[in-house]
This record gives structure tokens, sequence and C-alpha cells, in this order.
């Protein structure tokens, strides 16, 4: 990038370092982000800070907030939204979604197999404690049937950029990926605050969740059911996505139920209505697996249907996502899925892994000792940030205390080397400044698989923080995919 | 032996129960030594709708559904059962336990279906103060036969069968801590202990004769469910049978309901009704030989 190519102005003092600029480096790969760089640095700061303003305003109004749970005063919050969208060229896309297509495609069969033949544990390519002793297998998924062999119908795979622009897959959610909610509402967003910087740049759509969504709930619905019910079924208000549980709903034009509005009766599920039972033929469930069922998991559990599993197991109401994904979107079975993706598929992956040492292996807890200060360690069993220690920013002290944990408990950490995370321009105290992002597109399969063009860029608020979680203080952009 | 089996469990309630779900894991398992000749599972009130079916461990399972206010909930299980008694592989035949824990750990076809009674389940989880209890019946190269039939005596002698104190949720340290408990307590333990040695153990829910034969010992546990503990001892011999609340390698005396890798697995009736306030539960077994 040459500078007579920016204007001055808010880019004055951007300096992208040793990192990969999703604008400024993205130029090369699209000549149309060149064109939206310019208009953005032909705004006013102040302009720029009142628009973030109403939007802001906006997001609170709207009521588009998640829950942290350690934090118990602040029910909910807002996540921050940054103005400045994150810009991906077709090509580059065309990538992504080919690899999420194979990733996805390797999950669906991979989960398949360990509960069927376990071919993959009996040919050793995967050790058998990662899969048996994981803590999300679930043996009364054994046998079980599911159509298309589908077990992960919406499935959000983290994605991040090193510095050669290449991107990386930091993570696989298997369960029950939130943050889709985010994706349609910051495009609502962006179309009302800047219909100027969209202008005449072909961006594609990201309104056809909700109906993708659908369309596979039916397809995975009992067969002989012309036009099923699909009831969308929430832990209720105190999830911290239930925003995106009415969203989602709505989306699709569906009832938003919890567990107490449904009943297995006859070797149906019913759901509760003012003029009676209603029978239900597909639930998008956002509810962990232990609590879907209290006659087959957690006894305790009033969140869920009693009987529920045995009808999804004689195939009268479908389950998306299936139960017992927990066991492929591990962070311990991330580090094998190149080799499932070659074992399945018999293909190249088309998305590498970040480079992962398992410490519950002699060597790679070796390696991790040795190298702690450079490398990013984390729990196995943990998501959203929680429990992780980034050895380069840690103090000799918090590296001491952090060493003694992973020798006592091994087998739950594994460690990566720091990614250079591409960063993206940010609006940060009235100028540009470069803030790392990560990458979430989200794929629906029921027969087959699509996958939103789009996705969610999480953005790392603080200055050179790489953590983009929403309960560690990320933010979120919106995702332009060019036509 | 031929057997005459009686299960009887009585669920009575402080309020109707509106609705009713039910697991039942009450059907003897039909295996190369135990042969089902005849069976009943009465269950009352009528349940609107009764399915059986095979679990993941093999197990007959039968699930109720009962859709009208009850009072009480009664299943009663009869069946006559015939045991052939089972021969202990030789001791000194058996590979030293090592070699079964390094067939189990290393991946592959050898013990691939035992490898998943290695890990942590629901209700038995090794643990560093039972592996050390453990450790000291497992002296290197030991044939792996004689080192957990030495644990099961172990168990036996330094415990104390006691109904009072421990309930089915009692965390497994404190029963190795007080020496004392039930056959499901002793059975838990003695699999964390050999999961911790990284051993295949499972859980074995059934029955045991109710009056000894002739001249011999009366058995513990005999009037109520009973639990003991499988363990693979390597391809060629396969699971074996031994009973630590009664010092015994299992033959003839005991009828196998059901194996899992906890009582979680295979509990004989579990299940979730809505309503009822306070329940009160009876149960009681008999276990006669009608025939040699």
């Amino acid at each position: 990038m040459n500078d007579s190519a920016v204007p001055a102005g808010l880019l004055d003092h951007y300096s992208k370092g040793a990192f990969f600029c999703e604008m400024q480096d993205g130029v090369r790969q699209d000549p149309r982000i060149a064109t939206i760089l310019e208009r953005l640095t032909r705004m006013e700061p102040d302009e720029l800070r009142r628009r973030a303003d109403i939007a802001e305003a906006e997001l609170y109004n709207l009521g588009i907030t998640f829950t942290v749970y350690s934090e118990k005063d602040a029910i909910d919050r807002v996540m921050p939204f940054d103005l400045i969208p994150r810009v991906i060229a077709p090509g580059e896309w065309d990538l992504i979604e080919r690899g999420v297509r194979q990733r996805v495609a390797a999950l669906n069969a991979f989960i398949w197999d360990i509960y069927h033949e376990q071919r993959i544990l009996a040919d050793g390519i995967v050790p058998r404690p990662l899969v048996l002793g994981n803590v999300n297998y679930r043996p009364e998924m054994i046998g079980l049937n599911v159509p298309h062999r589908t077990y992960v119908h919406v499935c959000g795979i983290d994605l991040v950029r090193d510095e050669t622009g290449g991107f990386l897959v930091l993570e696989d959610n298997a369960r029950t990926p939130s943050g889709v909610s985010y994706v349609i509402e910051n495009r609502h967003m962006m179309l009302r605050m800047f219909p100027d910087l969209i202008d005449g740049i072909a961006v594609r759509s990201v309104g056809n969740y909700g109906m993708q969504l659908h369309k596979a709930l039916a397809e995975i619905a009992p067969p002989d059911i012309s036009d099923p019910q699909v009831v969308l079924l929430s832990p209720g208000i105190y999830n911290s996505a239930y925003f995106e549980h009415i969203f989602l709903a709505r989306e699709m034009g569906v009832p938003l139920v919890e567990g107490r509005d449904l009943v297995v009766e006859r070797g149906c599920v019913w759901m509760r209505t003012t003029a009676g039972l209603a029978p239900v033929h597909a639930i998008y469930r956002r509810l962990n697996d232990d609590f879907l069922d209290p006659a087959v998991f957690r006894p305790e559990s009033t969140l869920g249907v009693a009987g529920l599993i045995d009808v999804w197991r004689r195939g009268r109401v479908a389950l998306a996502n299936a139960v017992g994904t927990g066991v492929a979107d591990d962070k311990a079975i991330y580090a094998y899925m190149p080799r499932i993706i070659r074992y399945y598929l018999a293909e190249e992956p088309i998305l590498c892994n970040v480079q992962t040492h398992i410490c519950g292996e002699p060597e790679g807890l070796a390696y991790t000792l040795d190298h702690l200060h450079e490398l990013v360690v984390k729990p196995v069993g943990e998501s959203g940030g929680y429990g992780l220690i980034i050895g380069p920013h840690a103090t000799d002290a918090e590296r001491a205390d952090f060493r003694e944990k992973l020798l006592a408990d091994p087998e739950n950490y594994i460690s990566q080397p720091m990614v250079k995370l591409s960063v993206s321009p940010t609006l940060a105290n009235g100028r540009l400044s470069p803030r790392h992002v990560d990458l979430r597109p989200f794929a629906i399969t029921g027969k087959s698989t699509w996958v939103l063009p789009g996705g969610l860029t999480r953005v790392a608020l603080r200055e050179g923080s790489l953590v983009v979680n929403s309960s560690q203080g990320g933010g979120s952009k919106d995702t332009w995919v060019l036509e | 032996m031929i057997y005459f089996l009686r299960h009887e469990t009585k669920h009575e309630y402080g309020h109707k129960v509106d609705v009713a779900a039910h697991l039942l894991h009450l059907t003897p398992l039909q295996l190369p030594w135990q042969r089902v000749l005849q069976m009943h599972l009465h269950v009352e009130p009528e349940p609107s709708r009764l399915v059986t079916e095979v679990d993941c461990f093999g197990n007959a399972t039968t699930w109720l559904f009962l859709d009208a206010p009850h009072a009480q909930f009664q299943a009663v299980l009869e069946a006559r059962v015939e045991v052939a008694p089972r021969v202990p592989p030789a001791p000194a035949a058996t590979q030293a336990w090592e070699d079964i824990a390094a067939t189990v750990r290393a991946g592959g076809p050898a013990g691939h279906r035992a490898a998943e009674f290695t890990f942590a389940s629901p209700m038995v989880a090794p643990f560093a103060a039972v592996h050390d209890y453990v450790r000291p019946s497992f002296a290197a190269g030991m044939p792996v036969f004689t080192a957990i039939h030495a644990l099961t005596l172990r168990i036996k002698r330094e415990f104390a069968f006691r109904t009072d104190v421990t309930e089915v949720g009692t965390p497994l340290a404190k029963v190795l801590a007080q020496r004392a408990g039930v056959c499901q307590d002793f059975s838990h333990l003695m699999i964390a202990g050999l999961r911790s040695m990284g051993l295949p153990a499972r859980y074995a829910s059934g029955y045991i004769r109710t009056r000894p034969p002739p001249g011999g010992k009366p058995l513990c546990g005999a009037d109520q469910s009973h639990a003991w503990v499988s363990c693979w001892l390597g391809a060629e011999h396969g699971w074996i049978d031994f009973d630590p609340t009664n010092a015994l390698v299992v033959s003839d005396e005991h009828v196998v309901l059901a194996y899992g890798r906890d009582f979680a697995d295979v509990s004989p009736v579990s299940g979730v009704i809505l309503g009822g306030g306070t329940q009160k539960i009876q149960s009681g077994v008999d276990l006669t030989e009608i025939s040699p």
C-alpha cells in the first residue's frame, strides 16, 4: 500500500505494525476495499463519533445484549459495536466457504463413527482417552441414527488470519454456537448508519439465515410430515444468549418455547398452546445436552423435557444440534482435526489449524514447559476465553503459577504459538487504530451445507489485546463479503 | 443351578403424581452362562406407553410412560433363571496387569471395547487416595487375576458392611475414609481403584442367592439388589466378575441384570415424576434355588 492511495485524515497515525491489515493489505485482494477505505477517511471524526453513539444507544434499546456470568451485578451488557466494517474479497471468501464445508463434513463423519463403529479409535488415529474419557462423550448416542447423518446442524468455526494473510482455524464450535444474531443486526445497523459507505458496492446479504435454518430443520423432521412444526427451545431469560433465541425464533417465524411448554405423550412431542396440545416435529435447541431430558441426563434438570430423547431416538422429532457433538469440538480433538479430515474425506485440509501441542502427550508437555513465555496455553474443557494464559504477556509470577497448574493436570491443556492476529481499522479515541480481529463463519447443514456469506467478526477493543471473546471485553464489527 | 427370582419395587407418593417416565434395567441378561427360562415384568398402574430396547452396553431396558394421576407405582420382576458355574482362569495363566493396562491404553483393535471402562464415569472417577489404597495389591509383573483377587479379599477384610452409613450419592472418598458401606460402595471403590491403575472395570447390577447353599456361609446383600465388579483380563479370558462384598470370584451364586460404567448406567428403577410430594420407596428381593 503506498501512501498516495490513502488520503490524510482519520488514518494519519494508523500503523498496522507487523500484522496483516484487513483493509490496507486487503486492497491487494480487491480494489473496492480501497474505495471503502477512501470513503471512510473522508469522514469527519466528530461525525463518526456521533454515529457511533447513536449505534450504541440503539443496540441497548433493541435489547441486543449478552450476559457475563462472572459479574453478578451486570446482568445485561451491550456487545460493543465498531462502525468500521471488516471487508473480505470474493476470492478469500471462496476459500473460507470451501474450508468450512470440508470441516463440517469431517466433523459429522467423525461423530457418526464415534457413535457407531469407532473405526478411528480402532485404527489408532485419535487416542481413545480423548473421546471415551471426554466429559461430552455420550454413550447414550451409540447406535442412534440421525437423518442424513448430520449431527452438527449449526456450526461456528473460529478463524484467524496470521501475518502472511493466511486463514487458520482456531476452534470448532459444534454444540450451540452463538453470535449469528449480531451478524444480522450489525448489518441492519450499518445500512442505517452508513448508507453512504456501502453505496454502489455489492455486499452479499446475510438476511436469509433464518430461512436457511428453517429449511435445514424441515429437512431433518420426520419424513412423513409435509409441513413440519419447528420450535426453538431456550433455557429461558437467564441464558447469556437469550436475545439471540428470541431473534432466531422471529427470523424463522417459529414459536420460542421453554422445557415447561413441551410435553411428551403418545410417543410424540407436543407444545402446550391456548388451543390445547399441538405437535412439534423439529426442535432447534439452545440448551446443553445435560439439561435436555431429565430422564436420560441430569435428573435435577427442570429446563428439559422428560422422554424427549426417546421420541428423538424413534425419529418422531428432530433435534438440532444432535446430542453428543461436544466430543468433536473439544480443544484436544481440535489438534487431530487435520488427521480426521484426511481419514474420512481423503482430502488435504483446505483451512489449516494453528500449530498445537497436546500437553497430555509427553513431548507436548515438555515443549510447552520449555516455551511457556512464547505460547498460549488453554484448558481444553473451557470456552469463552476463561482460564487461559498468554505466555508473552504474562508476568513471571503468573507463569510460575500456571506452570504448577499445568503440571498438576497436563491432560487438561493444549498450547499454541502466539498467532499474530490480523488487525482491522477500529474507531478508538476519535481516530482509526489497528485492533486485532477474528472471524466466525456459520454453517447450516441439513441434507447439505450452506455457509452464511459473512460471519461474526470479533474485535479486541483494548490496544494490543488478542482476546476477542465478548465475555472478556471484545466487540464486534459488520463483516462484508464482496460479491 | 435354576433360581426363582422375585424383585419388587414400590413407590408410595404423598400426593398424586401427574406424569411419570421411568427407565427400568430389570431384565436379566442372556449370557453364555446365564439363561432366562421365563420372565414376567408386572407394572402398576398400567403404563400408557411401554418401550423395550437395548442400551449401548447391551442391556435390555424398559421405558415406561405414565400419563394418568397415580398415588403409587409398583414394578415386580419374576423370573426363572438358569446359571451355570463359571470356571475362573488359572491365575498364573493371565497376563501381567501392566500388559493389560498397556493393551487398552495403546489403541488399535485389541481391547477396543474394554477401553471405555478405564475412564471416569458419572459416579466413579479415580482419585489419588483410592490409587494409593489399591497400589499395594499390584506388585510389578503380577498376573492380573492374582492382583485383582487380592484386592477383592482386601476390601472384604478391611471394610465393614453397614447399611446405615452411606446413601446412593455418598462420595467415594468418604467410603474410603470410613472403611464402611454397602455393596454398591465397595464396587464403585474397587472400580475407581482399578481404573486408576489403567485397568478396565465395569459395574455389575443383579442379585445374589438369598440363602447360602447347605453348609455355606450367609451372604451379604442378599435381600436387596446386589452389585459387584466385572474386570477385563485380556482378550483370551474376557470379563471375569469379582464380588468384593463377599470376597468371591463370581460363579453361580449371582444373577446378572446389567453391566455398565457405574450404578448410574444400570440403576434398576430410575425416572422422573411430576408432582408426588414426599415419596416412600420399598423394595424386596428373593433369589431362591429351585433345582440344582
